[in-house]
């Protein structure tokens, strides 16, 4: 149930069944891929994912969307300052988004407005368009990206809601929010008609039913979209607006619109692509990296551990137990996230050329090679000096990382490779 | 007499004339407010057992919609 193509069909049959009635489509968040890769950072495959989301989103339009936590990590890419203007020429819904609790580093990142207005044309004459405001709020998630925070939701409501109330008539929310969340915002903030939220906790709860908690209806969008949601307002006599909500299954009966399904499946295929594309690049390395050859040109050549062994066996033997001999291994299993820089810091030897261009590491798993440099020269000539690691704990830092290995402690890691 | 039978007459048609009217504006009245009356239900569920035509309602008035969809996961197609 569910899907793009369901719920494009569906919003046709609207139009064709209801005539007059002019329809938002708003997105409550946690719409996005949010598979991390090892470390909890990109994947190319998902990141490919994300991109066909966001067109979808122009595509067949959605006028707001709600920047959840488990969003903020594709989003967070594209709101980098420098490449912002592009990103967002490029993929217009960009402008659409709305968070009002998420903050990025001002100097570095673009922020989100907190509320957008929406008029909606009249059907009455003689009468004005209704205004409608969205703001855009969420609960923190498990992990954030570097540089972003998320403030507490209903904190920051009692400071929106009323500047979006000013410019609307209709004031809705829209939400990442477990339940109490959401009853604890529309108790303790007024003037908000509506919260349409994401259950944060609706893992495997295919629907949560609505709850009025005051003045205020809280709806949660089902799980997976499996049901449309619509909200309809009426306008009284008072010119308040009164609220009725539909619930639509989008199962088969609703067939698939061609123009839609079409970019179903040329995201699928995107996606499909990237994630072999990943397979290739590891598997022909792997099979390039067990039969190194020398690097060519000017300079000293990797020639691995087994030949730093011949006179440094205790070395080697220590080496040889330890993590970094076994570096290489946690790669397969992960092929479908694999991209050339993780061979920086699981493999020996990767570097750039003086050109910028990438050359891929020469050997497999962390070697000697890898802190002490190209081994040729010294090998030949075994006097003269080579290979001395100044700052070791800087040395390590290069990819033990905060973000790479948050759980990394230098004194007791050095201890068991010290040599 | 006729005079008197003319103005007896007259009375019954005015009398007749303003029930009819009060009954005819009875039912009106009636019929109007019913429509109001009728209150909307505030929470509908349309099942999978409703035919294709009838799933987007009738237009009811309603000023304007908010369709609202979330939770997809990075997902384009159906899900369960």
């Amino acid at each position: 149930m569910g899907g793009l193509a369901r719920r494009v069909s569906y919003e046709k049959l609207f139009k064709e069944k209801t005539g007059g009635i002019p329809a938002l489509v708003v997105d409550s968040g946690n719409s996005l891929a949010s598979e991390s890769n090892a470390h909890g950072g990109p994947r190319p495959d998902v990141q490919v994912k994300d991109d066909w989301i966001l067109k979808s989103y122009d595509d067949f339009k959605v006028d707001v969307i709600n920047v959840a936590a488990p969003d903020l990590r594709y989003v967070a890419t594209l709101l980098a300052k420098p490449a912002y203007a592009r990103h967002a020429g490029e993929r217009p819904a960009l402008k659409r988004l709305v968070s009002a609790n998420t903050a990025g580093d001002a100097a570095r990142a673009v922020s989100l407005p907190p509320f957008v207005v929406r008029e909606v044309p009249s059907r009455a004459a003689n009468t004005r368009p209704a205004r409608v405001a969205f703001v855009g709020l969420t609960e923190a998630g498990d992990s954030l990206p570097p540089g972003f925070q998320i403030n507490d939701p209903v904190e920051t409501a009692r400071r929106v809601v009323p500047e979006a109330r000013k410019q609307s008539d209709v004031v809705i929310v829209l939400g990442y929010f477990k339940t109490d969340t959401a009853s604890r915002l529309a108790a303790q903030v007024p003037g908000i008609d509506a919260i349409i939220a994401s259950n944060s906790q609706s893992e495997g709860t295919y629907f949560t039913p609505p709850l009025t908690v005051g003045q205020t209806l809280i709806l949660f969008t089902s799980y997976e979209t499996r049901m449309l949601g619509e909200l309809r307002a009426y306008r009284e006599a008072s010119g308040k607006y009164s609220l009725r909500t539909r619930f639509i299954t989008l199962d088969e009966t609703i067939p698939d619109d061609a123009a839609s399904m079409k970019l179903v499946n040329a995201a699928r295929d995107a996606e499909e692509q990237t994630r072999n594309e990943s397979k290739k690049l590891l598997e022909s390395w792997l099979e390039a990296a067990r039969h190194p050859t020398a690097t060519g040109g000017a300079g000293a050549a990797y020639i691995s551990s087994q030949a730093c062994a011949g006179c440094h066996q205790a070395q080697y033997i220590q080496w040889a137990n330890s993590g970094h001999a076994h570096a290489t291994d946690k790669l397969p299993p992960r092929w479908s996230e694999f991209q050339a820089g993780c061979l920086s810091c699981h493999a020996t030897g990767q570097r750039t050329d003086a050109t910028g261009k990438l050359e891929l590491a020469r050997l497999q798993s962390v070697q000697c090679e890898q802190c002490h440099g190209p081994g040729s020269e010294h090998a030949q000539k075994p006097a003269k000096g080579y290979g001395r690691v100044g700052n070791v704990q800087q040395m390590c830092a290069t990819c033990h990382t905060p973000e790479m290995s948050p759980k990394f402690d230098f004194a007791s890691a050095w201890a068991k490779i010290k040599h | 007499m006729q005079k008197r039978n003319f103005i007896k007459r007259f009375k019954i048609a005015i009398v007749a004339f303003f029930l009819i009217t009060a009954i005819v504006g009875l039912r009106s009245g009636r019929a109007a407010s019913g429509e109001q009356e009728q209150p909307r239900r505030p929470l509908e569920f349309v099942p999978v057992t409703a035919p294709l035509e009838t799933r987007a309602g009738t237009d009811d008035g309603a000023s304007f919609a908010i369709q609202f969809i979330g939770s997809t996961h990075g997902s384009l197609e159906p899900c369960g």
